[in-house]
């Protein structure tokens, strides 16, 4: 990758604003972000959560408007790219195979939040953002920093931030995840991505 | 000249499921000459969700790592005719096949930037926004392969189809278009959707169509590009 000097974002800080007239690419080396859609009148969804290793507004580098937003939940680290990037393989198809798992992970998004009830929604946020985590090797242990408020897990859930607080008294008190001031804890994952898809969760 | 050595295994389909599991090169791109189709997954309890609508010129990504891990399906309204592409084999040379290089890419950021957005309509609008939001969308990328007259569309799609890709039941789908009819904003019958009033329809539904890239679009024009290559 050419070696742009790297960026550093930090929390709550907005990386990306909608149709801005000049936008980068970059890709994620630490920390994480958020994208996001707002609706004319102001309803706010967080779309994707960003790891290191995904790509943020891969159109600016085809000269494409950026259609959303995106603002960093950590102190973030970032790389641009420029289309120099684009001329190498190795890096080609490591931009479009990010670009391919993101859209895959929207496509899992929209199943969450279309089919799944709010306190199962919730459990498999928690897990597939700790999966995520341990692959990339990010935290070790049963502790794993998601530095998230309850109006931003709201935001990712399309809930309101009451309805978010029960739901993860209804994981606490079940055992399978405690999520405290920007610290999520799991026991076991295995059983609570089976609470995602239960029964029970779909009666609560 | 080139497209055609890169385009293998044209089939045509009735409306059922593609087996997109069972294609050769696993690798590959999916390619929608006719018809329409969709890509979506299937949920507990067998319920389906719809991640997006293809159309023609849409190209669908066939990862076998994507195919692997979530088990997604094409599935066809209809006939469809439909080509696949080696993926590597494009991608790994724009300078052979320059027309097809970006239309793919256009096709991998436009299906990304739309599931985004779908997100978005599943989380944030009512089911009358979000129908109303699909209507405008489907309107926009037909009329851009020459798949619209006037006002009206061809949209092979029944009320569960709809309701499967917004998260809706098909009554529900069913009460909002006679809504829409009752308001004067559009009116979708046997398949034949009609923009009775498509500024306000895209005013109600909070339209904006940067999402789905339509400056890089209309410079590259996949059917165009296929006859040409035909040629």
């Amino acid at each position: 990758m050419a070696r742009m000097p790297r960026r550093m974002i930090s929390a709550r800080e907005r990386m990306i604003v909608r149709a801005a007239e000049r936008s980068e690419s970059h890709i994620v080396i630490s920390g994480m972000l958020a994208r996001y859609s707002l609706t004319p009148d102001g309803r706010r969804q967080f779309t994707a959560l960003l790891l290191p290793g995904d790509v943020v507004g891969l159109e600016a580098l085809f000269n494409l408007r950026i259609p959303d937003n995106a603002v960093a939940l950590s102190a973030t680290i970032i790389q641009p790219l420029s289309p120099a990037d684009l001329q190498h393989p190795g890096t080609r198809q490591m931009l479009w195979d990010a670009l391919e798992r993101q859209t895959d992970r929207a496509g899992d998004w929209m199943l969450n939040l279309g089919g799944r009830p709010a306190a199962a929604r919730l459990a498999y946020f928690f897990h597939d953002t700790l999966t995520r985590m341990r692959a990339l090797g990010i935290g070790s242990g049963e502790h794993h920093q998601l530095p998230l408020t309850q109006v931003e897990l709201a935001d990712f859930l399309a809930l309101t931030p009451v309805h978010v607080n029960r739901c993860l008294a209804i994981l606490r008190a079940s055992g399978l995840a405690v999520f405290y001031r920007g610290r999520l804890q799991v026991p076991d994952p295995v059983r609570l991505a089976r609470f995602a898809d239960s029964d029970e969760a779909f009666e609560s | 000249m080139t497209l055609r050595s890169a385009l293998s295994a044209q089939r045509r389909h009735g409306s059922n499921q593609i087996s997109v599991a069972g294609t050769s090169p696993a690798n590959g791109v999916l390619i929608i000459l006719n018809g329409f189709a969709c890509r979506y997954k299937v949920l507990h309890a067998g319920r389906r969700q719809i991640l997006g609508y293809l159309v023609p010129g849409d190209i669908c990504g066939l990862r076998l790592s994507t195919l692997s891990r979530g088990g997604y399906y094409v599935g066809t309204f209809g006939p469809t005719e439909t080509a696949i592409l080696s993926l590597e084999r494009i991608l790994s040379c724009p300078e052979l096949y320059p027309n097809l290089t970006r239309a793919l890419q256009w096709s991998m950021l436009a299906e990304e930037s739309i599931a985004r957005e779908w997100v978005t309509n599943v989380g944030q609008r009512t089911a009358y926004e979000r129908v109303a939001h699909l209507i405008c969308e489907m309107f926009v990328r037909l009329q851009l392969v020459g798949l619209t007259h006037d006002n009206q569309c061809t949209l092979p799609l029944t009320q569960r189809d709809l309701g499967d890709a917004l998260s809706l039941s098909s009554v529900h789908v069913n009460r909002v278009l006679r809504q829409l009819r009752l308001d004067g904003l559009a009116t979708f019958h046997h398949s034949e959707l009609v923009l009775t009033d498509r500024s306000a329809l895209h005013r109600i539904a909070g339209f904006d169509s940067a999402y789905l890239h339509l400056q890089a679009r209309s410079c590259i024009r996949p059917s165009t590009n296929i006859t040409a290559a035909s040629a």
